[in-house]
């Protein structure tokens, strides 16, 4: 380690890397019998088998894959896309990740790795709207404290937790299970560019123009629960792949969380399952706080007794300051679960619709509420 | 020996002159018609003979010879069995000399039955007023009974006929024919539906008040049951009524597509909802004997696209051009035809595949892929076309029965008429019939910001990303409030109301993330 490796050596583990059917433990063993990438390729299949114990099967793919590979293309096009490598060896390549026991030999990153304290946020790809606000308002209270919240980018909780915090200016990375160049989903497109735009990152270990096969986000998984401190599950079926994150936390380590739900909901049943196997239980940014190592609460400078979260002056401010029916409406709109139709604003204020018109209009440009397809809720994040 | 009498063809809506030549020479027995007819009047030659014979006059054993001038025009239709079958009496002297005056200033139309009876044809307003319109001498014209209505409604001197016996009659002066009468019926016609029978959903009958005052195509996004094609179907019953011309113009293109039944004018607003497997030809007119389409069909009317995004791909497209330019134009290599299309539209879909997005009680089973890509179906530039977006839920039981009686349509009727003066006097002189096809010059004159909505806008705009598209619509509705209102000049309040129709815009991505 800290030795800075040759132009040469680079190349050459790309080669290996773009073989990435074989865990990275296999070629850390190799590169510990063999000295380094550029000598692993100058043997044959065959001695893989004898001295690593590799299968002839896979030790042939290897170098079938690693010497067909084009490494100054695949160079050039991480230059192109404004993307970076960052190899294990070198200084920026983040310190949590490479305590795991296969860390990826390199990361592909748009945008910044800040060393900072990071937790992840994982859940269901189709959450319930219970699950996104819970995931909206942690994520929020955890960027407030100035925490990293890394997550997959995934549909479901895992944009939520990347856009609750991009709208908080907080501080996100989201490692794909695709390469860069390959953004999957592709309506994250806007999402992603924000992540890099306050400062976040894309990460990812898989070559530039990977597509995202389903077998790749295991592996993806592992890079999440490895930049982080916490791994916190919300909303995810038995077969979620949130419970893979999970499991990968685990053997690496690191403390899970699991906020509850419903007994009867589906999406319930991952995190129950945690939480009765010993997960701590997640109810606000406190817990996950305090799940946190000392190390990182004195690397945060923070005190648990000054924990910030998003329920604050500003927005009570605002409300003090609206008149009587913008009142009413705010009041009516938060009691409601899952957001209310204006149809249903109107039949409830006993107002005309332009009076109502009006009243959300202003509670949506305070940022009070917010609207999706064409329900009002209150508005989760203030700026 | 030659005759001639004169009939009427169709050209789009429009109809022409046409001179029907029969000459009769010795030779070999023959029956052919020069001058571009289609197979259906080819067709005419059997029933012709037939119903000359059955009429109680022999049919010429000779080289007759049949020209429909001018040559180079397309003609198609039965209709000009009649003038083809007295043109023929005519040249072999079953008419009397006497009836030259009637027969030069008189037009004929009708489709013969073989027992020399008249049956009704369609098209028959478009050609009666191509008799107005022109400058031609011909001024009277003879229908088959089962027309005579519609012919009544065009204002000229039209007389109706049952048979080729009557008017063979008619023209030697043995007989009368009768005048075409003017159903009394017409006034009574009255819209299916009222809004007063739709409980609730104040906020989509608000909008579509708006829509109606300032003719504002309209999309409707709900899940099933929530009411979209209830109020559409109602849509027409706010709507003013229509004024003698345009009901006209109506009667025109049902005329010339064969819809009119009971051969009345149309009185009231056209409403067509076509089904979401139209073809596009279907939809906007055209075929290899281009005829008008639904858009047509809707003209100074309705055009619902329910499961509006079930519809093809580009069927949708080819509405871009009716809703901008009003217009239709069915282009062939032989001539290109145009039909009136101006119509309002009202598109609605579910929010989703499956339907229930954002039903209260339901769960929606779609991915937000599915979602993406089911809402991606209708283009910007469609959307960019559609200057209100509403969104409906269906009501629950106890709200249901707890809501008093609406209003009935007569009074938002009112007062959209009312938004609607002030419209025409406002565009008066000018193109621009209502507020949603103002040009950009005229919005700058009318739809003046007034200081205190400046900020509004500028919030609204960089908190929603609405485009400057966008903004011109909800400008556009803005002023269609501000009427509504009797107010001269757009207030705060009528713009922070015209924001809420643009929802399709707010939502951007947000509704599609999770």
């Amino acid at each position: 380690m800290n030795k800075n490796l040759s132009d040469e050596e680079k190349l050459s583990r790309i080669r290996l890397n773009s073989f990435f059917f074989l865990r990275t433990d296999w070629i850390w063993r190799f590169l510990e019998i063999y000295g380094s990438a550029s000598e692993i390729l100058k043997k044959s299949p065959r001695e893989l088998v004898v001295e690593g114990g590799l299968s002839f099967d896979t030790a042939s793919k290897l170098f079938d894959k690693a010497l067909n590979c084009k490494p100054d293309e695949e160079m050039a096009l991480v230059e192109k896309s404004g993307a970076k490598l960052i190899f294990f060896e070198d200084e920026d390549y983040p310190q949590l990740l490479r305590e795991i026991y296969d860390p990826p030999l390199m990361l592909y990153v748009k945008g910044e790795i800040k060393p900072k304290v990071a937790i992840a946020i994982v859940g269901a790809r189709k959450p319930t709207a219970y699950g996104v606000k819970v995931c909206a308002k942690l994520s929020r209270d955890i960027a407030l404290n100035h925490i990293t919240v890394v997550s997959g980018l995934a549909r479901g909780i895992d944009s939520a937790a990347h856009d609750s915090v991009v709208r908080s200016n907080g501080n996100t990375l989201a490692v794909l299970g695709a390469g860069l160049n390959v953004l999957y989903p592709r309506e994250n497109k806007k999402l992603s560019e924000k992540i890099i735009e306050t400062g976040g990152a894309l990460i990812s270990e898989f070559p530039m123009a990977t597509q995202p096969l389903p077998q790749h986000f295991p592996r993806r998984n592992r890079i999440i629960s490895g930049l982080s401190y916490s791994t916190v599950v919300i909303e995810g079926s038995y077969r979620s792949g949130s419970l893979i994150t999970a499991k990968s936390a685990l053997e690496q380590g690191r403390e899970i969380l699991a906020v509850p739900g419903p007994i009867d909901s589906e999406m319930s049943e991952g995190p129950n399952k945690l939480i009765k196997e010993g997960a701590g239980l997640c109810e606000t940014a406190m817990d996950i706080i305090l799940s946190l190592p000392p190390e990182a609460l004195g690397n945060l400078n923070l005190n648990p007794g000054k924990i910030k979260t998003g329920s604050d002056k500003n927005k009570e401010l605002k409300i003090e300051k609206l008149n009587k029916l913008d009142r009413e409406i705010y009041e009516m709109i938060v009691k409601t679960e899952n957001g209310i139709l204006m149809d249903a604003l109107i039949h409830k204020a006993k107002c005309s619709v332009p009076d109502v018109s009006a009243a959300v209009f202003e509670l949506e440009t305070a940022g009070l509420i917010e609207m999706s397809d064409g329900k009002y809720r209150e508005s989760l994040i203030l700026n | 020996m030659l005759s001639k009498f004169w009939s009427l063809g169709l050209k789009g809506i429009d109809g022409f002159i046409v001179s029907v030549e029969v000459d009769i020479a010795s030779g070999l027995p023959s029956y052919s018609v020069v001058g571009l007819p289609d197979t259906g009047i080819k067709e005419s030659k059997n029933r012709v003979i037939a119903a000359v014979r059955n009429s109680g006059f022999d049919f010429p054993v000779k080289k007759i010879t049949v020209n429909l001038a001018p040559a180079e025009i397309k003609k198609a239709g039965t209709h000009f069995d009649l003038p083809m079958a007295l043109g023929v009496l005519s040249a072999c002297g079953k008419i009397k000399k006497s009836a030259d005056d009637k027969i030069k200033n008189t037009a004929f139309i009708g489709e013969l039955a073989l027992d020399g009876s008249l049956r009704p044809v369609s098209g028959v307003l478009p050609m009666i007023m191509a008799l107005k319109n022109e400058k031609s001498k011909v001024k009277n014209i003879i229908v088959p009974s089962a027309n005579s209505e519609e012919a009544a409604a065009a204002k000229i001197n039209a007389l109706k006929a049952n048979s080729v016996k009557d008017i063979v009659n008619y023209l030697n002066g043995e007989e009368e024919l009768e005048v075409c009468q003017k159903s009394e019926e017409v006034q009574k016609a009255r819209y299916r539906g009222d809004f007063s029978e739709v409980k609730s959903q104040a906020f989509a009958k608000r909008a579509l008040e708006i829509a109606a005052a300032g003719f504002h195509n309209v999309i409707m996004v709900g899940p099933p049951g929530s009411g979209k094609s209830m109020l559409s179907k109602r849509f027409p019953s706010i709507l003013p009524s229509l004024s003698y011309e345009e009901c006209l113009e109506v009667t025109k293109i049902y005329s010339v597509s064969g819809l009119i039944k009971s051969s009345k004018l149309m009185s009231l607003r056209p409403f067509r909802d076509p089904h979401h497997t139209i073809s596009n030809a279907a939809l906007i007119g055209g075929g290899s004997n281009p005829r008008p389409g639904e858009a047509s069909l809707a003209h100074y009317g309705v055009l619902f696209l329910d499961e509006f995004s079930e519809f093809s791909r580009s069927a949708i497209e080819s509405l871009r051009e009716p809703l901008e330019s009003k217009e239709i134009t069915v282009a062939r290599v032989k001539e290109s035809i145009v039909y009136p299309s101006k119509f309002l539209l009202i598109a609605a879909m579910n929010p989703c595949p499956c339907g229930y997005l954002s039903h209260p009680t339901k769960e929606c089973s779609c991915t937000p892929a599915q979602v993406h890509k089911y809402r991606s179906k209708i283009s910007g530039p469609i959307l960019d076309r559609i200057d209100m977006h509403i969104q409906l839920s269906p009501i629950k039981y106890d709200e249901w029965a707890s809501l008093p009686a609406a209003e009935k349509s007569f009074d938002i009727k009112d007062r959209v008429i009312r938004a609607i003066d002030i419209q025409k006097k406002r565009f008066n002189g000018s193109k621009t019939s209502a507020n949603s096809f103002m040009s950009i010059g005229e919005m700058k004159e009318h739809c003046k910001i007034p200081e205190s909505a400046d900020r509004i806008l500028e919030i609204a705009m960089n908190k929603f990303g609405f485009s400057a598209r966008s903004l011109d619509k909800i400008l556009k509705v803005s002023r269609t409030i501000a009427d509504l209102e009797g107010s001269q000049d757009l207030k705060k309040e009528h713009i922070m109301e015209a924001v809420q129709y643009r929802i399709l815009d707010k939502a951007g991505d947000v509704a599609l993330k999770y």
